[in-house]
């Protein structure tokens, strides 16, 4: 029997947006380097670099141009096709450590697991290389009794100590034994915006301060999912990292995924889908919680790597959509449409995700009005027509015929209305924008 | 004491139903990459590596999860670019990279730290009928 204590590990990428558009770029290597949003709005993320130079995420890009062109600072685009790709490729390589794999965001994931903290930390160290060697994406892990302080630890080696690379709890401690005192009580997972000021009206300042709080009393005043956070500080795992209602406290979000293990494997194309479209929904319970639209879909499906011997199998796949919606009908269809016609006879699945992505604020989108909401299948195929005669963007409905700037989607030409003046090649999702090697 | 041993080895009980299962057509890629999460795909733009067959306008299969070694086709990071060299050594036992064809130099690594190995090449692809692909 394993008397080894239980143990969470979150490994999360170092700046994944920033890293993924490094990997064909080497000349960005050291470059500061920010991601912008849909439409080229604002920053969504950040090099470490530019971390230094104190631009907040979220900033609105026209507001630092003029500083970007100074200092020498590169913008992208959203490239949510290479980003999706190269997620679903780490996701997978670093389930080959550990069984157990949560992927909880499209950059991070956990594993729950019980062996003694040695075996913990050479396993990760050999994790992080193989991340680090067969994709170039940096990551940080944080091993720790339960999934709260194993983000306390993650986060605090990122931030704070400049240390990149694997912390676990008991190093943290030892260096430290009142190191959740430095933590703010902000940057504790679960304290969102807007619980944060109130505890801080109530005294409780840090990590430290919320963990000997009155658990009860503070459950009674703001439910129960801080009476979890305090309990899991206290190292007390309780959180199920695979309840969205958990996972995410109501705090609004620039990606939203729903990825879980499947209680049994899958053998079957049509269970999958149906997979993919519970998957789905649930991610769209959230996203009209937050009253946002999505212009993305990703899906991953993949088989266990953690038994060789069974046929192997990752399927994913990115859908732009005709225009950012909500629709249930048109999220599940581009769904499933993700991984149509990959999916391999024999394999079992194991696993599957949805991410929406590309999410803006249903107050801010104002489609052309005139044309919103036809459904008229007559005109669908007038139009299918017009395209065959004619050819892709000559005509659509609404924005879809309308040529844009930039590059166009070729499936869907969903990227007329968007901004998207610095968007990168599609290196391992599209045929015609694979990288080039000089000779 | 030897023990006799069969040259064989016997197969016993029920010949599994699973041998004879198959799901289509081999897969061309599955079979020729091997290490799917790590590999890349890219073009060859320039003629500095014929010597190994490799031409412009070539589809190159890069492996990241192997580690280069002498002798190997390497993807490395040069000056910015990406690169395809053959890894080798000079007589003092210091990394080149190595243009296979006598118009272009090799590259020394010994004191350059801006150049990094991306990856190793495990094969090429290169078309031989340009009209199918027009």
């Amino acid at each position: 029997m394993n008397t080894s204590p239980r143990q969470i590990i979150l490994a999360d990428a170092d700046s994944f947006f920033a890293s993924c558009e490094r990997v064909f770029h080497p000349q960005l290597a050291h470059t500061p380097l920010v991601v912008l949003s849909n439409n080229d709005g604002c920053v969504v993320a950040r090099s470490a670099e530019v971390k230094k130079m104190g631009i907040p995420e979220g900033i609105a890009w026209f507001k630092i141009r003029e500083q970007a062109q100074r200092d020498g600072i590169v913008a992208r685009s959203s490239n949510y096709e290479l980003y999706a790709s190269l997620s679903s490729r780490m996701m997978n390589v670093m389930s080959t450590f550990f069984p157990h794999q949560t992927v909880y965001s499209i950059d991070e994931c956990f594993f729950d697991v019980q062996a003694d903290t040695v075996t913990l930390v050479e396993t990760s160290t050999r994790m992080r290389e193989a991340v680090w060697q067969g994709l170039d994406l940096p990551i940080s892990i944080g091993i720790a009794p339960t999934h709260t302080l194993a983000k306390v630890v993650s986060h605090w080696s990122k931030h704070y100590r400049g240390v990149r690379g694997i912390m676990t709890w008991d190093e943290a401690v030892s260096t430290d034994s009142h190191f959740l005192a430095h933590v703010p009580v902000g940057d504790v997972w679960g304290v969102g915006r807007r619980l944060a000021p109130k505890l801080m009206a109530m005294g409780i300042l840090t990590a430290q301060d919320l963990r000997d709080s009155d658990a009860v009393l503070l459950r009674k005043k703001f439910g129960v999912h801080i009476q979890q956070t305090i309990f899991e500080l206290r190292g007390i795992s309780c959180i199920r990292i695979d309840d969205e209602d958990n996972a995410l406290h109501g705090r609004r979000t620039t990606q939203i995924m729903c990825s879980r293990m499947f209680s049994h494997p899958i053998y079957s194309a049509s269970e999958l889908r149906q997979a993919v479209s519970v998957y789905t929904q649930k991610a769209l319970h959230r996203l009209t919680a937050q009253e946002s639209l999505c212009s993305y879909v990703s899906v991953f499906c993949s088989t266990s790597r953690f038994k060789e011997q069974e046929l192997a199998s990752h399927i994913h796949g990115t859908v732009a959509l005709n225009e950012p919606t909500n629709d249930p009908l048109a999220l599940t269809q581009a769904a499933c449409r993700c991984i149509d016609g990959q999916f391999t006879v024999g394999a079992a699945y194991v696993r599957a995700g949805v991410i929406l992505h590309g999410l803006i604020d249903e107050a801010d989108y104002q489609p052309l009005d005139v044309f919103s909401a036809h459904t008229d299948t007559a005109l669908s195929d007038v139009l299918e027509t017009a395209r065959q005669r004619f050819g892709d963007f000559r005509i659509g409905v609404g924005y879809g015929g309308i040529r844009g700037q930039g590059r166009m989607d070729q499936d869907t030409g969903a990227h007329w209305s968007m901004k998207r003046e610095h968007l990168s090649a599609r290196a391992t999702t599209r045929w015609s924008e694979m990288a080039t090697v000089h000779a | 004491m030897g023990i006799p041993t069969a040259l064989e080895s016997v197969h016993a009980g029920f010949p599994s139903v699973a041998q004879d299962y198959f799901s289509g057509d081999f897969s061309f890629d599955t079979n020729v990459i091997v290490h799917p999460d790590t590999s890349f795909v890219v073009r060859v733009a320039g003629s500095s590596m014929e010597g190994a067959g490799i031409y412009d306008g070539d589809l190159l299969i890069i492996d990241r999860s192997l580690t280069p070694q002498q002798g190997d086709v390497v993807i490395a990071a040069l000056d910015g670019d990406l690169t395809v060299k053959r890894l080798l050594s000079d007589t003092q036992g210091n990394p080149v990279l190595h243009a296979e064809n006598p118009a272009y130099p090799d590259i020394q690594l010994y004191f350059d730290e801006s150049v990094t190995l991306w990856g190793v090449v495990i094969g090429n692809y290169h078309p031989q009928c340009a009209r199918v692909y027009a």
